[in-house]
Order: C-alpha cells, then structure tokens, then sequence
C-alpha cells in the first residue's frame, strides 16, 4: 500500500537514499510545475519553482505539522511564496511599457495567484477527457458552433453530438468536483 | 444527477448555449417544470465561466525529465553535507596529539587517508550499455557510502542520465543517486548512497528510472573489498 504524504514527510527527516523525495516528487512535481508555469508564463523560471520548493521540502519537513495542513496545501504554499519572489526579481527589472504580466500590490498578487492555480487545474481538467469529448467542447464552447453546424462539419449525427456533449461536461464537471475546483 | 429521458442529452449543449434558437426556448420552458433537468443544468452551469479562463489550445506543460534527476542530486548531495561527522578521535593531552601529528606525518605517506576506497569495482558493460566501462571506488561516510564513478563510451543517444545501484546481499536494490553522462559518454560523478560497505558486493549502472521501473541495465561490477 502506497504510503500517505504525511508519512513521507515524517520519513523525509532521516532519509538519505531520496526514495521518500523521490515519490513526493512524482505525486506533486508535475502539478506544481503546472501551477508555476501558469502564474510565471515561463518554463525555465517555473522548473527553478519546483527545484526550490523540494528544496524547502527536505530543509524543512520537521516543521510540517499534519494537523496544520495537508502535504498539498503545504507544498502549494511554498511554490506561492517563490512565485512571488520570482515576481519581485522580475520587477526590479526595468519594466517594459507593454509588460503586462507586472503585478502591483499584495492583494492582487494573491488573487493572480488564485487564478493561476484556477488556469493550470481547468488545463489539467480538459487534458483528461477523451480526445471525442474535449473536441466537442472546443468547437461549441470554444468554436462558438451550435450542435446543428458540429454535427454538419463533423458529419456525427446530431443525437449524438448533444449526448456526447452532455457527457462531456458532466464529465468535467466530476473532475473538477475531484480536483475540488469551484469559482 | 441527470436530466429526464426525454431530454437529457438537450441539457449540455443548452448550458453552452450551443441549440438552435427554438430549441434553446422549449428547454428553457422544460427546464422550469422539470427539477431533475433543472438540477443538471444549475450543477453544470459553472462549467462556461471556467473554461473561459484557458484558452481553446492550452495544453498541460510537461516537466523535463531531467528535473527529477537534478532534484534528487542536490538533495542527496546536502544530506551527505549536513551528515553530522563521527568523532573519531578522543580529546588528547597536547603533548600526545605532537606526537600524533608525527606519528601521523610519517604514516600519510604510506596508508591511504579517510577518503581512500575501501571497496573498488571494474564495470563491465551489459547489452543495453553498448561499450561501456567504468571504475567505481568506494569508501563509508556518514550517511553510508560514497562513490566516486568514472565511466566511458556510455551510450547517450537515448537520454544521458543513469542511475547508480548498490545490490545489498539479501538481493534489495539501493539507490545511490543519479548523474548525467557528457555529450562524448565519459562521466564522472561522485555519489552517496544509503548502505554501508560489506552490505553490497554489486554495483549496477542502470538507465534513468521511468514510470516507477528501474531503466534498463548499462554496466555491472563486483565490488572487492
């Protein structure tokens, strides 16, 4: 039976093989990085995110406390503060007049940051429909089509574009529910 | 939750607002007689202003293999730092350590110093390692031991990172960490892994571990004490 996060980060503390980092870093690392790079826009910068938060993981997982929060919330949390100092780096920079990306205050940092994690789990929702499903979805949502022109482009009979569609979004809707995402 | 049999497949494309204009009104007129059909639609009706916030392309960004590897190299490398060092010697009187640093000068030229190998490999390449070959010489540290790795003519035309074993006698595999070949497949990395010498006699080069199995195996040595 696979071992919970919190007994990770407990064995983390007299690990010195990397096995227990190793399996925190397949269970969180693509997410984070998914995170990162929809906050950063910038790959390169993101994956310095990711190496610092396991950094941050490993130098300080005797201050984790379980009842405090879980691994995720945790992990998210350091990731949050690095994309902040990236954020801070790149303003000391001289700003471009089109730069547009700048964040000002505190507040808006945080709410830029609500909707980076927002963007990053829609992606990762739609990355796991079916390839029939998502498609549907991109061309009446995306597209603008209605189930008549889907079905006239597609040459798929018009009962089932709309069912197929209506699984499609209920589908979604079990993987944001999943994914714990709500506006 | 789903709508009713007669129009449950309507409820999708209606919340995307993607029926014809008169079918749009007969669901709207459905919808408020039928709580199960206006049930789906209110836990459905989310789903637009989400989608809006990616784009119709927006793919899932992929992180690079070699990230995991990096990670894991510098953690092992800290460790292997922050290690707290065995005292190895009591506190002595001044005048005895004088004559330890003698005693000690005179025997550095002949017996081999703390990070002399006590264990030496000659690797020998297996079918997925092309030619390979390498020396691996090991000697015990704190956190158990290190590996000092010379390797040549690795393959790298299909990654360059490995993965360094240590086969304990009761046949368990232990990681010793990961290193990238250069572009001309010489490599040379200095590794710690978490087993003492005396618990392994086998060194094992194997290829980058994917998907949770160990990558194939490169070269192969047998330790000798």
């Amino acid at each position: 039976m696979a071992s919970s996060d919190a007994t990770l980060v407990q064995r983390l503390r007299g690990d010195r093989s990397g096995d227990e980092l190793r399996e925190l870093y397949r269970r969180y690392a693509p997410e984070l990085f998914g995170f990162a790079t929809s906050a950063l826009g910038d790959r390169e910068l993101a994956e310095e995110v990711v190496q610092d938060v396991f950094a941050q993981l490993w130098r300080h997982s005797n201050d984790y406390d379980k009842r405090r929060a879980s691994v995720r919330t945790w992990l998210y949390a350091i990731a949050r503060n690095r994309i902040i100092d990236a954020h801070r780096r790149a303003a000391v920079r001289p700003k471009r007049a089109d730069d547009e990306n700048a964040l000002e205050g505190a507040a808006e940092v945080d709410a830029a940051l609500d909707q980076a994690v927002l963007r990053w789990q829609v992606t990762a929702a739609l990355a796991r429909l079916s390839p029939q499903h998502r498609e549907v979805i991109r061309l009446a949502h995306y597209g603008g089509l209605t189930m008549r022109e889907i079905a006239d482009r597609t040459g798929v009979p018009i009962g089932t574009v709309k069912s197929r569609t209506s699984y499609a979004l209920r589908h979604l809707r079990l993987i944001f529910d999943e994914m714990e995402i709500e506006r | 939750m789903s709508g009713c049999r007669s129009h449950a497949e309507q409820v999708g494309p209606y919340v995307l607002g993607a029926l014809e204009p008169d079918e749009m009104e007969e669901m709207r007129g459905h919808l408020a007689d039928c709580p199960r059909c206006s049930a789906e639609a209110r836990s459905l009706a989310e789903l637009p202003a989400l989608l809006d916030l990616v784009s119709a392309d927006a793919e899932v960004a992929v992180l690079s293999p070699g990230l995991e590897d990096e990670v894991l190299d510098r953690f092992v490398r800290e460790r292997a730092r922050s290690a707290p060092r065995r005292r190895r010697w009591p506190r002595l009187a001044i005048p005895a350590v004088a004559v330890a640093v003698v005693v000690a000068a005179v025997l550095v030229a002949v017996i081999p110093g703390p990070d002399t190998a006590t264990a030496h490999a000659e690797l020998w390449s297996l079918p997925a390692g092309g030619g390979a070959e390498g020396t691996a010489d090991m000697a015990e540290v704190d956190a158990g031991t290190r590996v000092k790795l010379q390797a040549d003519h690795l393959p790298v035309m299909r990654g360059r990172t490995y993965e360094l074993w240590c086969v304990r006698t009761d046949g368990r595999w232990i990681q010793g960490g990961s290193f990238r070949a250069r572009s001309d497949g010489t490599a040379a990395a200095e590794l710690v892994a978490a087993v003492k010498p005396g618990e392994y006699h086998v060194v094992v080069i194997t290829r980058r571990s994917t998907g949770g199995m160990r990558g194939a195996e490169v070269m192969r040595g047998k330790l000798t004490y």
